[in-house]
């Protein structure tokens, strides 16, 4: 499980580094522990990433450790890395890009091609409540580790809310109107607006209308 | 914290096999619901529906609004007499029963948390909890106690001596969560609040009915919108214009 997708590793070392000298171990180990759900930053990577950040002058060798075992060498954050860091903080993330989750391209071709649609929503409808309730019994060893795994539940939830919007467009040929399934993620608008509602002039009662279009 | 005990533990509790049995317990479920269909004046609101719920199990009921979630919940906790199907709770078919006995089953062996606020107005929060213990004749003050545990055990202690009109949406939910789990029941139907309370005071109360009830073991229908409530379910049943869309193995 990647719960930590598209993370620039470089900005995570940097922002560990921001807390005192380290060497590689004490990176990985700090970065496993931040994203206790996420994937093990692999020692390779540690290494490389400290050679770059080296290179840019955003890193520097504070010493070298050698106390009985093998050399280690610590680095230290220096002032152009402060600078990099607060101004990566301080950016907003970018909105994760509609259309391009296999969610979607699924849920896309079901609809698109009358491939059981119906089967497909309840699947995956499945699969995700059962991710779900996984992830909630995850022991949390800290408040933000919490916080992870309740980003990774949001995202769940609104998939799921998203399914049942997908649910609502299925009809007996299986034609439907993906187009604006996918408005629907580009607004975000996972609201409570299913075309089930029971109102004969509901502005969203138009599955049959979509499916004759 | 260890559980408060249950009225069996008190002193004058008549025995719990009152009613006779007019059907046996299905091996393993307490609920079972067979094309249960039901409709008001102008709307169908349940079109053939199939439920059963074992022993120890937490099934959560979902689906849009209006889908006939809490016409469901109604039926197979006695609540209402559907036009169609059969009812079997805890071995007793619900349609047989007079509405003085659904009621006495519903009181001594059910536990049930509706949808809109179902407090008795007149009594305070304390009162509420135990009032179906005080109906079956427990002595007052041993029901009070036990009323109070289950109050605190659900984090609805300081507003004890609260009237319903009093509350916050929240604690009033706390309080009926507490006067459904007062007298041990074996199954617990409850009716996700809504409007009343935002998602995540919501969730905390929901989140506290479902650890209490696996605690005892007993079993839970519970009724929700919310998708992280239903992943706490061992199985979602999902209802879709008046009859099962889906059904969900979580566990
Ligand atoms: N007492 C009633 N009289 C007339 N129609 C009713 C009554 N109760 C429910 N209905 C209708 O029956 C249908 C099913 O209602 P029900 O309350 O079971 O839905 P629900 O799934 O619980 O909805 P919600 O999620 O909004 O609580 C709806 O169309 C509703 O309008
Ligand atoms: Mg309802």
């Amino acid at each position: 499980m990647c719960i930590v997708i598209g993370m620039s590793t470089a900005d995570v070392v940097l922002a560990l580094l921001s807390r005192g000298p380290a060497h590689g171990y004490d990176l990985k180990r700090g970065h496993d522990t931040w994203f206790d759900q996420g994937r093990p930053l692999a020692f390779g990577q540690v290494y490389a990433t400290l050679a770059r950040l080296e290179r840019d002058g955003l890193a520097a060798v504070a010493h070298t450790e050698t106390g009985g075992g093998p050399e280690r060498t610590v680095y230290e954050i220096t002032p152009a890395g402060r600078a990099r860091l607060a101004a990566w903080v301080a950016e907003p993330a970018e909105p994760a890009a509609p259309g391009a989750d296999e969610l979607i391209r699924k849920t896309v071709a079901a609809l698109r091609l009358g491939l059981d649609p119906a089967g497909f929503v309840a699947r995956q409808r499945a699969a995700h409540l059962r991710r779900m309730r996984a992830l909630e019994q995850t022991p949390a060893t800290d408040p933000t580790s919490r916080l992870v795994v309740e980003h990774a539940v949001a995202h769940l939830d609104a998939d799921l809310r998203w399914l049942e919007v997908a649910a609502g467009y299925v009809s007996t040929d299986g034609a439907a109107a993906p187009v604006q399934l996918l408005h629907h993620v580009a607004a975000g608008d996972h609201s409570d607006d299913s075309p089930d509602d029971q109102s004969d002039d509901s502005p969203d009662d138009h599955s049959d209308d979509r499916s004759r279009a | 914290m260890t559980p408060p005990s249950t009225p069996g533990d008190l002193p004058g509790t008549p025995p719990p096999d009152h009613l006779a049995a007019t059907v046996p317990v299905p091996a393993g479920a307490v609920l079972e619901a067979h094309g249960v269909q039901h409709a008001y004046r102008r709307t169908v609101a349940l079109r053939g529906v199939d439920l059963r719920v074992d022993a120890g199990e937490v099934v959560a009921v979902t689906g849009p609004s209006g889908c006939g979630k809490s016409t469901l919940l109604h039926a197979a906790a006695g609540l209402l007499v559907p036009q169609a199907g059969t009812v079997t709770l805890l071995g007793r078919d619900l349609a047989r029963l007079t509405e003085d006995e659904r009621a006495l089953l519903r009181r001594r062996e059910v536990g049930i948390v509706l949808q809109f606020g179902q407090l008795v107005p007149e009594l305070t929060a304390v009162d509420n909890v135990a009032l179906p213990l005080l109906l079956d004749g427990h002595p007052a003050d041993g029901a009070r106690r036990l009323a109070l545990d289950w109050l605190e055990r659900c984090g609805a202690e300081d507003v004890a001596a609260t009237m319903p009109s009093d509350m916050s949406g929240g604690e009033a939910q706390r309080v009926a969560v507490a006067r459904a789990l007062v007298t041990g029941p074996s199954v617990v139907f409850a009716d996700e609040p809504t409007g009343s309370l935002d998602t995540l005071a919501g969730r905390q109360v929901l989140g506290l009915l479902v650890a209490a009830v696996r605690e005892r073991g007993a079993s839970l229908v519970i009724v929700t919108h919310d998708n992280t409530v239903a992943a706490r379910s061992d199985r979602e049943v999902r209802l879709v214009d008046g009859t099962v869309a889906s059904e969900a193995v979580l566990r």
